[in-house]
């Protein structure tokens, strides 16, 4: 068989069929997909809000949603039998060292930090990726003695950081990198990152606060623990 | 005996000079430099120091016999010694073995053997290797061990570099290198000391250095002047003090000069010092780290050829235009 | 003919592997191999499209006018690229979080414009499919090997399962640069088995 000649007609004849095709067989994709991809976008916001306010996968749960002039969405959550359990805010900055962080967090009533969950990011794989673990675990210092040989070979194993920021309330820390001042050290080599990471979760905050105005004064009696973020680590 | 005829093309007479006795010189310019790090850091700079020069060295020695298989031995000219010593000098005095060991098998490995070894490696092997372990290590790369403790390592107390905190630091104390900060930087009177030396025994020449300091010092004044609120003479102290603090000094002297990836005539190394200065500058005042000397330095190195090709001497004899 | 496929097949694999010979789709090679895991999800997505678009193309060659080539290939190819996505993001969701920025990459690697042109613009559908599956497991095979080093060197660990302690971590690795340097030495040590082999 022949290949078709390059005539005019014979050109824009193949190229309209193709695309005709390709868009035919796309939107039938589309619709099919449709519906899992909507089922699966709405079950693992479902999912980030139950593991950021710290309850069970399986509980039901109802949301009402709030939106914030600047993008950011607040959940306020109830559950099943309408006693509320908490309010999961949605912000993003833009600041981050690979572009926008979106980031989950979870509040209880008086503004303390239940649970977050990174939504979004294209943060570095290995350093700034790790702000999803980082945030929420603390190195404690390392009490095993680890032998001279290895030190002087591997050097000493990290030092203790205080970087657990679950229980911290943005109002009444100072929430910013301790290279900053702050009192959250930031992800090894990736202070950028950390940097828009606590800004995000501060934006957060701010707009829970704002949601809750009326009874946010409430909230300042109870604040037990300032163990957290006692102890300073210069890791310069 | 039997070779004692020799025929070769012209020119007859031998100046004496060979890659050997510049790297000789290079050693002997270092050695101030490298006693007061003994002195400073004490058993830590001695670790290192050893540590990284044998690394070199066997590193030299093993991919040349069993990778190039070059049969010449080019351990014998002491390059490699100069990169381990070089290396050494970037590096804190509390560093893991490991991590230098690692840092002189790219330094060596990459940054020069992959190229074909000494005279072919577009970039600095020594600082091909700082920057690897910077990038690779950032941590422990950047925590420097206070000064005076003479027998800790892997507990050394350490610090962050005076460049963080430069209003503060003390201008003696930088230029005398009563600081912390990288093994082989910290005294800039004993850079200079060995800068003498190399220009006495004419290993290098001033072109490079000078420019360096020259052009780190102006653009400093001018970004600080820009950005205000500061009297002109505080200005200057700072300027001074960014001289002096980091690895200006010693880039600018022993790693700036490297033959091999620095250009060839004086013009060429004019510009070259010039935009070194103005990059240092640029990454210590607006860049993300505190200190920018060796970047400054590889990004320039691989403009090398561009300038070279830009300043070549006019050939002898060719019509002048008009 | 049987043989001939199979000849085929092997060309892509290894002879002609597009990453370490004939150096084609840089982009998501360096971009995508930071794990084993991404590497080989991104090779064996790459490896879809390109079977599906080597065996249209195929098909189609006869009736596709010379000057519209180009165009009519980036449809196809760029047709199956969405389709690809739409349908992990569906029923992979898992996989579709870590590879979803890197699937529209498919659509500007060079290899399955390369293999249209090269190959399928020229040969039959079986051929073309043949074609296909071995440029992009010889393609998959560069990315696991690639992404496997890069995260054994940067992070420790091995497909996931930790291997080296985190003292002898090296973050260059992880990062593009260290992607350049180990995709440096794989050619070289490519290159210089294929020497002594003749």
């Amino acid at each position: 068989m022949k290949r078709l000649k390059s005539s005019f007609k014979n050109m824009v004849l193949v190229l309209t069929i193709i695309s005709l095709v390709a868009a035919g067989l796309l939107a039938i994709i589309n619709r099919v997909t449709q519906g899992p991809i909507d089922a699966i976008t709405a079950e693992n916001q479902a999912l980030g809000i139950k593991a950021v306010l710290d309850l069970e996968p399986a509980d039901s749960i109802i949301c009402t949603t709030d939106t914030a002039e600047n993008g950011t969405i607040i959940f306020h959550v109830c559950r099943a039998d309408g006693t509320s359990a908490g309010t999961a805010v949605e912000a993003a900055d833009g600041q981050g060292f690979g572009g926008e962080i979106k980031v989950l967090v979870g509040f209880a009533e008086n503004g303390d930090i239940k649970g977050y969950q990174v939504m979004q990011h294209s943060e570095t794989p290995g350093l700034g990726a790790r702000a999803n673990e980082w945030f929420r675990t603390a190195t404690s210092a390392n009490t095993k003695e680890v032998s001279p040989v290895s030190k002087l070979f591997f050097g000493n194993p990290d030092p203790a950081g205080s970087h657990n920021i679950i229980g911290m309330n943005p109002g009444k820390s100072n929430f910013t990198v301790s290279k900053d001042g702050g009192e959250v050290d930031a992800i090894t080599a990736s202070t950028i990152t950390s940097r828009a990471f606590l800004r995000t979760v501060q934006n957060a905050y701010y707009a829970f606060m704002g949601s809750t105005a009326a009874d946010a004064v409430s909230g300042a009696t109870t604040q037990a623990d300032e163990g957290d973020a006692s102890t300073e680590v210069v890791n310069e | 005996m039997a070779n004692k005829l020799k025929i070769s093309l012209s020119p007859h007479v031998h100046g004496g000079d060979s890659v050997k006795r510049n790297m000789l010189w290079v050693i002997i310019a270092m050695l101030p430099a490298l006693l007061w790090s003994f002195y400073t850091f004490g058993l830590g700079a001695v670790i290192v120091t050893f540590t990284s020069v044998v690394s070199c060295v066997l590193f030299e020695w093993a991919i040349n016999k069993f990778i190039l298989r070059n049969p010449r031995n080019t351990i014998a000219d002491c390059s490699a010694v100069v990169t381990g010593l070089l290396l050494a000098f970037n590096l804190p005095s509390n560093l893991p073995l490991y991590i230098i060991i690692v840092g002189a098998l790219f330094a060596i490995g990459v940054g020069k053997m992959t190229f074909g070894g000494l005279g072919n490696n577009p970039f600095n092997p020594a600082l091909v290797g700082r920057v690897f372990l910077l990038i690779s290590f950032p941590v422990k790369m950047t925590s420097w061990p206070v000064p005076h403790q003479m027998t800790a390592y892997a507990d050394a107390v350490t610090a962050a570099t005076p460049l963080a905190d430069l209003g503060n630091a003390n201008l003696g104390d930088l230029f005398f290198g009563h600081i912390g900060g990288s093994m082989g930087e910290v005294s800039a009177l004993l850079l200079l000391a060995g800068f003498v030396i190399l220009l006495c025994a004419k290993v290098i020449s001033w072109h490079i250095p000078i420019s360096i300091f020259a052009s780190a010092f102006c653009f400093s004044v001018i970004f600080y002047a820009i950005r205000g609120g500061m009297p002109f003479a505080d200005i200057c102290v700072l300027s001074l003090k960014h001289l002096c603090a980091g690895g200006i000094m010693l880039g600018a002297i022993f790693m700036a000069t490297d033959y091999v990836t620095s250009p060839m005539t004086h013009k060429g190394m004019l510009i070259y010092g010039v935009l070194i200065g103005f990059l240092v500058i640029c990454i210590r005042l607006f860049g993300n780290y505190p200190e920018g000397m060796s970047f400054a330095i590889l990004i320039m190195n691989a403009f090398v050829p561009l300038i070279n090709n830009a300043c070549k001497p006019k050939r002898f004899a060719k019509e002048v235009k008009k | 003919m049987n043989m001939n496929n199979l000849k085929v097949f092997l060309n892509g694999l290894i002879k002609e592997n597009p990453t370490f010979v004939l150096l084609l789709g840089m982009c998501p090679t360096l971009g995508t191999t930071s794990s084993a895991i991404n590497g080989m999800s991104m090779g064996l997505a790459t490896t879809f499209v390109l079977i599906c678009s080597n065996v249209v193309i195929a098909l189609l060659r006869n009736l596709i006018p010379d000057k519209v080539h180009i165009p009519a290939y980036i449809v196809v190819i760029a047709s199956f690229v969405t389709a690809v996505q739409m349908i992990m993001q569906a029923y992979l969701p898992d996989l579709y979080k870590t590879l979803g920025l890197f699937i529209p990459l498919i659509v500007v690697n060079c290899i399955i414009l390369g293999r249209a042109e090269a190959f399928a613009a020229k040969n039959g559908a079986v051929p073309s499919f043949f074609d296909g599956l071995g440029m992009g497991l010889g393609f998959t095979l560069a990315l696991t090997l690639l992404g496997a080093l890069r995260e054994l060197l940067g992070t420790g660990t091995f497909f996931g399962f930790s291997v080296l302690p985190a003292s002898t971590n090296m973050l260059v690795f992880v990062l593009a640069p260290g992607a350049f340097i180990t995709l440096g030495f794989l050619i070289a040590i490519f290159n210089a088995i294929n020497a002594k082999k003749g």
